[in-house]
């Protein structure tokens, strides 16, 4: 599981020179517990609710008695932010992060692409995560699946059987190979900068269809990926680079005597780093083709 | 997995009598960040470092900073504890220990048995069980 499936991507960021009382309604608001402080374009830290608690009035009365009733609104958020907070990237491991968060006694990670933030991690969101996974709650399935898509009849059983597969809340990717029609394409050590634009109108639209085949309404982290090369090799490469835990491919229908000639589920199951399941497509379909 | 295969040693036991800056060095003493506050057999509260931390004064306080020592020196853990915390057992489910925590907003909860303290779950203990877990997953 990487830290982008449960990070907060919404979120509002502060600025040294704000006041803390502002700091606190907004996070009040925003009902969250910390949020990242800004220097120009960089993050700079983060400040926690704790850390309000901590820089603003004594909570012990006689003490508080001795503390200006504005004593928030005088104190800013450099008076209480915490620097040199560790970043993660949306990549990175959420066991690594978890790591981080405890280690450093930290209430979340900012999550920066470069150096820009691009979401929150918090603790909670990190004991929910183990809660679910303690609990079984995610249920039985794959963190990752990987659907090889072709289009053909067998990638509605393909489909299918993938999201039925995935984890709740897991990842389901689809893999389309478009395939130049000349051979020596592929040899070239960057078929991407030989693509025609016979190829490139071939990735667009089968980016389009890929597109189509999202459903709305899935828990699942969809994710659409179009190739340019021979289907096996891409998968296999792709599924590799994904850390797939499971690649789905549909057989094809095949007739005559092509029936009898591997496809690319054989080859996949052959060589590839995770388990590999074969769709047949659907049994109307099937009978068809013999 | 149950809140006995997440709970590290003994807890830092203090007394609500305790002034505050026993408990700060008692936590520091230990390496720890909670500490269970128990009168008697009884448990009464926690006490974190951050809960030490809000009870000292701001910057802008019109205290100087002895004054502030010794005032602060006077106050008993009673009263900044958090009371009544939620509690688990040993035989708790460690999911739904995780769920309580991060739902109630707190870092530790004290486990007990029969009625008395057998230890701390603390959120620092069930992070790091995170990359265990991935572990176990894989060898399923």
């Amino acid at each position: 599981m990487r830290v982008k499936t449960l990070m907060r991507t919404r979120f509002s960021t502060l600025t040294p020179d704000l006041s803390l009382a502002r700091a606190r309604e907004l996070m009040a608001r925003e009902r969250v517990t910390c949020l990242p402080v800004m220097h120009g374009s960089q993050v700079a830290g983060v400040l926690s609710v704790d850390a309000i608690r901590g820089a603003g009035p004594s909570v012990v009365p006689a003490l508080a008695r001795h503390e200006p009733p504005d004593a928030l609104a005088r104190l800013t958020v450099r008076d209480a932010m915490r620097v040199g907070v560790p970043t993660v990237r949306a990549e990175t491991p959420v066991e690594t992060a978890a790591l981080l968060l405890a280690d450093g006694d930290l209430e979340a990670l900012p999550v920066v692409d470069g150096e820009s933030p691009v979401g929150m991690l918090t603790r909670q969101d990190v004991l929910g995560f183990l809660a679910d996974a303690l609990d079984g709650d995610r249920g039985p399935g794959f963190d990752h699946v990987l659907v090889l898509v072709d289009f053909g009849e067998g990638t509605d059983a393909a489909l299918a059987a993938g999201s039925r597969l995935a984890r709740r809340a897991g990842r389901l990717t689809l893999l389309h190979v478009v395939t130049p029609r000349w051979r020596w394409l592929l040899a070239g050590a960057e078929p991407i900068g030989t693509l025609d634009w016979l190829v490139r109108q071939r990735r667009d639209r089968a980016l389009a269809l890929l597109r189509q085949l999202d459903r709305t309404g899935t828990p699942l982290d969809l994710g659409r990926i179009v190739a340019v090369g021979d289907p096996v090799e891409q998968a296999l490469a792709l599924a590799a680079r994904l850390e797939a835990d499971l690649l789905v491919v549909g057989r094809p229908v095949r007739r005559g005597l092509r029936r009898w000639r591997p496809g690319p589920a054989e080859a996949l199951v052959a060589r590839a780093p995770c388990p590999v399941l074969a769709v047949p497509p659907r049994s109307a379909d099937h009978d068809a083709g013999r | 997995m149950r809140v006995a295969d997440g709970v590290d040693g003994p807890p830092v036991v203090v007394c609500p009598s305790d002034g505050l800056e026993a408990a700060r060095r008692r936590l520091e003493q230990h390496g720890a960040r909670h500490a269970v506050v128990l009168s008697g057999d009884l448990l009464v509260g926690t006490l974190s470092r951050r809960d030490l931390d809000a009870a000292r004064p701001s910057v802008a306080t019109s205290l100087t900073v002895g004054e502030s020592a010794g005032r602060l020196a006077g106050v008993e853990i009673a009263t900044i504890m958090r009371r009544e915390p939620i509690v688990v057992a040993m035989a708790t489910p460690l999911g739904e220990a995780a769920r309580l925590m991060r739902d109630a907003g707190v870092d530790a909860l004290p486990v007990l048995e029969g009625g008395r303290l057998a230890g701390l779950l603390t959120a620092e203990a069930l992070l790091r069980l995170v990359p265990r877990l991935g572990a176990d997953a894989r060898c399923r």
